[in-house]
């Protein structure tokens, strides 16, 4: 790196807009979050101070348990579909078989719709009396087809099942860039020794694109303890509190019961369970190292 | 190697698969969209077929609003003004920052890389109730500004980042040159710099974007008021009033898909570029 | 650089315009729900505005009732975008925040001087009166519920001949069973109605609750939560689980429409519309939306069963729709004409002509409401003054009780809860409002 030129103060003038504005929007309400975590407010008139009681009940809160219970099982299932899929994915596409292009093109394009359309528009599909998937299940022979996002048991899986047909693409994309990374000679070596496909799937392929599957695997848990457009779109946690996430429990308790401070702690719970998961993921990016050069 | 056969299988059944998948995904973009173009018969009477007559009556009527509601035109407006606002804003911070890390050392830059860090690593979901109280003491709810505001200070850890690592490789000849003939520092990045480096402004942009178009928890809490509301948010909540007329619904959600949509097709190469890039959302 | 420059001058100088608020003549902003409300209010606030033309009155819809209006006003009320008046729910929830912060004008002069001292019932004068005898806001409008409107050719079809008691349901639980069975065997749902947004099946709990405990138990229900409370009765007493059991029958003895549990308040409302199911519950402001969704439907209405035998039901009454002045706005004064008009005589007729729901005011001429009212509106209107009406258990209640309550009822009515442990979560927010805690 070049030695430091002109005036320091030259400097200053270039960063500080920028991390002034993020003081102010992000450092700010962080601190005010957990401020607030330790009082009672009902966003009018006076904060009343209760330490850490709303800690206390939250641990006590089935509904807080529901949601983190839910959010591991959208972590587990979203990312494993998604990452499996998108892998597959890349792997048929780096074929290169007639056509790739498009099929590329196909697989990102819900990617770029925003997850609220998505929700809703997949809210239309999975109507259980007017929506089309219901009505080709009844043409297929199934009498009562379930009621998807009506049914306590059914809601959050649907919400998975759609997230998953959103996002298997993203995936695909990080990880078709990562194989057309590996050298050619790599590849023809292998034919060289006579390896067949699989093989070269598996003992070729795979081990070299691990790294990207890692980092791509841990974004999207990341992702999945964040979520809620999509859910908030289909069901808004409903029916009852079946499909309910953080997010969306934060979003209700503060503004809905308006408990403000009981809000302010669910949002402490977030920030304690993301915050490391980011940090990893940072560190597996090694865009630490981008910035620390 | 295995014989001919069983590699062609192999290849068909690759096919199959990326077909089957295409089909999958295509399958509801394009119901989207078919319906939008079908009467409300049609919609109740024949669920799969593409409309006999197709027809762009509920998309007119949507964008001119419905009965009691804010035309969807307006809500189409004001993402506009806000996302671009927001680009603005970012395009103009981020590398000014970026640019700045780049090239200065100065006391306390070793702590606002670290922030940066933090920044980038902050889930936005826990500002939330202390930025919807602040933006209001402030009057800035409802108001293009405090969106404006809070998507900047959002997106601008992941931009100064990539333009960080941008300008990091940027030949340093130009502005040695520069400086030289006599130009001040800022002078050297506006007039110099900046011109040059359109290309990665505009990709670190294009990524932005779709993230910025479509960004619901922050919208729906800060514009509540039916005027100012964002179209993720106006299409969310057409669903109350007018949730029994599918082709509204349809069409409502067709144009609010539009966007980046074509936005995609035209930049898609930038957006996978970027994508690859920050491999961030 | 320089034309960068300008060009970034010019946008942002675009952006801060568009953000800064036009004002030029007197204008006041009034916050309300869509649907009926804001027809009416838009209505009277045009009639206004002709014989005012000086002031400039702008009705700001809300995107959604309970989902948008109802949580995120009081927050709004407390903030400096704060609209001039507001049209609000008047009842044990937020309005009481509302009050307390003292975010309202009081409006004793108006009831004074308007004479609605004397033109309101004496029931909505104390409802409206709060607790430091000040009144902060005026009832605009009744509307009752929950109604169940029935499609008369199915019941024509299935045999059925609908209620023939002075309070216009079936006389027993068993001869509504009688019904449903008839019903669903002739191939119809029975009662649909959109389970997805809880506050409905609330609605069906308060008719259940009404028609299975005695009004002093039921009063005791309304306030047991108030700090201090000595309670009489207590969510997990017999009282209140029977009406749980209640409800929980019913929807396994197949009262509800099937999968009514996901349905919206609309979708749940298309089934009826398109003659699928046989009933259709809703308050009496339904029958201007039955009119406007399903013009050639012939409808009739009655309300939900005699459930226990020494309990006549009741229409449950709902006075809580209503008007107020936020503190601090700068045009007190016209907000003030406006809200005599609203409340005056020729407006409340033009509210009612234009929407279904029941002027407030008791001394509208009954011929005047024969010849305007929806002919379903003057029948159900009679009869209320006949046969009484109660209050909904939900409208006394602090938010939190009643949103959760609206849960905890989804979640058993889908089979993942007992109503014993919906009153176990009942009795504990209630215990814990009563202890004084938030």
């Amino acid at each position: 790196m070049r030695l430091g030129r002109g005036k320091k103060g030259v400097g200053y003038l270039f960063v500080l807009p920028a991390f002034l504005f993020m003081a102010v929007f992000i450092v700010y309400p962080l601190v005010e979050s957990l401020i607030l975590s330790f009082y009672s407010w009902t966003g009018i008139s006076v904060k009343t101070f209760v330490g850490l009681e709303n800690f206390r009940n939250l641990l006590r809160d089935r509904v807080f348990w529901l949601a983190l219970q839910n959010n591991l099982v959208f972590t587990v299932l979203s990312t494993a579909g998604t990452v499996i899929l998108g892998f597959f994915l890349a792997l048929a596409v780096e074929r290169r078989i007639r056509g790739w292009w498009f099929y590329k093109v196909v697989y990102f394009l819900p990617v770029m719709v925003s997850m609220t359309v998505v929700g809703l528009l997949w809210g239309r599909l999975l109507d259980p009396t007017l929506g089309p998937i219901n009505f080709i299940l009844r043409k297929l022979g199934i009498s009562s087809p379930p009621f998807w996002l009506g049914d306590p048991r059914t809601s959050l899986l649907s919400i998975i099942g759609v997230t998953i047909w959103q996002y298997a693409g993203f995936p695909m994309i990080i990880l078709l860039a990562a194989m057309e990374n590996i050298p050619l000679e790599i590849h023809d070596a292998a034919t060289i020794d006579g390896v067949n496909g699989w093989q070269r799937t598996w003992h070729i392929i795979f081990p070299l694109v691990k790294p990207v599957f890692l980092m791509i695997t841990v974004l999207q848990i990341i992702f999945s303890f964040k979520v809620f457009d999509i859910v908030w779109a289909m069901t808004q946690g409903g029916p009852g509190d079946s499909s309910i996430v953080l997010g969306v429990y934060l979003y209700k308790a503060a503004f809905r019961y308006t408990r403000f401070g009981y809000g302010a702690a669910i949002a402490v719970a977030m920030f304690l369970i993301i915050f490391p998961l980011s940090l990893l993921y940072i560190r597996l990016t090694r865009l630490k190292e981008v910035v620390e050069e | 190697m295995v014989g001919k056969p069983f590699a062609r299988v192999v290849t068909f059944l690759i096919l199959l698969f990326l077909v089957l998948w295409a089909v999958v995904e295509l399958f509801p973009i394009v119901f989207l969209y078919m319906t939008a173009m079908k009467s409300d018969e049609e919609i109740m009477n024949s669920v799969l077929l593409p409309p006999r007559r197709p027809t762009l009556n509920n998309f007119v009527l949507a964008w001119r609003g419905g009965n009691l509601g804010v035309p969807i035109s307006r809500y189409f407006l004001n993402s506009v003004i806000v996302t671009s606002g927001t680009l603005l804003f970012l395009t103009l911070l981020g590398a000014m920052a970026g640019y700045g890390l780049s090239r200065y050392f100065f006391p306390g830059k070793d702590f606002l890389q670290k922030f940066l860090i933090f920044a980038l690593a902050v889930p936005v979901h826990a500002t939330l109730i202390p930025v919807f109280h602040f933006l209001g003491r402030f009057g800035l709810r409802n108001n293009y500004l405090g969106l404006i505001f809070v998507y900047t200070a959002f997106w601008l850890p992941f931009t100064i980042l990539m333009l960080y690592s941008y300008f990091a490789g940027f030949p340093k000849e130009l502005e040695d040159a520069a400086k030289i003939d006599g130009l001040s520092d800022l002078g050297i990045f506006f007039r110099i710099v900046a011109p040059l480096s359109k290309g990665a402004l505009s990709s670190v942009s294009i990524v932005n974007f779709v993230g910025i178009w479509s960004e619901l928890l922050f919208a729906f809490l800060i514009m509540n008021r039916e005027n100012m509301k964002t179209i993720t948010v106006g299409v969310l909540s057409f669903r109350g009033q007018y949730e029994v007329q599918w082709g509204f619904m349809f069409a409502t959600m067709a144009i609010a898909a539009l966007p980046t949509i074509v936005f995609f097709l035209i930049f898609q190469r930038q957006i996978t570029k970027g994508m690859l890039l920050g491999s961030f959302r | 650089m320089k034309k960068v420059g300008l060009i970034t001058a010019v946008c942002l100088l675009v952006v801060l315009l568009l953000s800064l608020p036009i004002t030029a003549k007197t204008t006041i902003r009034v916050t309300c729900i869509p649907g009926p409300t804001a027809e009416r209010l838009q209505a009277q606030a045009k009639v206004f505005m002709e014989k005012n033309p000086d002031i400039d009155v702008v009705i700001d819809v809300a995107g959604g009732a309970e989902e948008v209006y109802k949580p995120n006003f009081p927050v709004i009320a407390a903030s400096p975008d704060r609209p001039d008046m507001a049209w609000y729910w008047v009842d044990g929830r937020q309005y009481q925040d509302l009050v307390a912060a003292g975010l309202l004008e009081p409006l004793d002069d108006l009831y004074e001087s308007e004479g609605w001292n004397k033109a309101l019932p004496q029931s909505t004068l104390e409802k409206y009166t709060s607790p430091d005898g000040h009144k902060y806001a005026v009832n605009v409008t009744v509307v009752w519920y929950p109604q169940v409107y029935y499609n008369k050719k199915i019941f024509q079809e299935a045999g059925i001949v609908p209620p023939q008691t002075p309070y216009v349901a079936y006389a027993s639980n068993q001869e509504w069973y009688d019904v449903i069975g008839k019903i669903r065997s002739a191939g119809y749902e029975p009662v649909s109605y959109g389970g997805k947004e809880g506050w409905i099946i609330g609605h069906t709990h308060d008719a259940l609750l009404q028609r299975m405990v005695p009004q002093e138990l039921l009063n005791d229900f309304y306030n047991n939560w108030r700090p201090g409370w000595e309670p009489k009765v207590r969510y997990t007493d017999e009282a209140w689980l029977q009406v749980d059991r209640m409800l929980l029958e019913w929807k396994e003895k197949g009262v509800f429409a099937e999968g009514f549990l996901g349905r919206s308040y609309p979708e749940g409302r298309m089934l009826f519309v398109q003659g699928k199911a046989a009933m259709y519950q809703d308050g009496s402001w339904g029958v201007g939306i039955l009119r406007n969704e399903a013009p050639n439907l012939d409808f009739g209405w009655m309300l939900y069963p005699k459930i226990k035998q020494e309990i006549d039901p009741k229409f449950l009454l709902y006075a809580g729709n209503g008007m107020m002045i936020l503190k601090g706005t700068k045009h007190l004064d016209a907000c003030k004409e406006f809200l005599k008009f609203i409340m005056s005589k020729e407006a409340q007729e033009l509210g009612f002509r234009v929407t279904t729901e029941f002027p407030s005011r008791l001394d509208i001429d009954t011929n005047l409401i024969k010849e305007i009212a929806d002919p379903l509106i003057y029948e159900m209107w009679l009869k209320l003054q006949e046969i009484g009406s109660s209050t909904g258990w939900d409208d006394p209640v602090p938010a939190e009780l009643a949103e959760r309550s609206f849960i905890l009822f989804q979640e058993m009515l889908s089979g993942m809860r007992t109503p014993e442990s919906v009153g176990q979560e009942l009795e504990a927010i209630a215990e814990r409002y009563r202890s004084g805690k938030k």
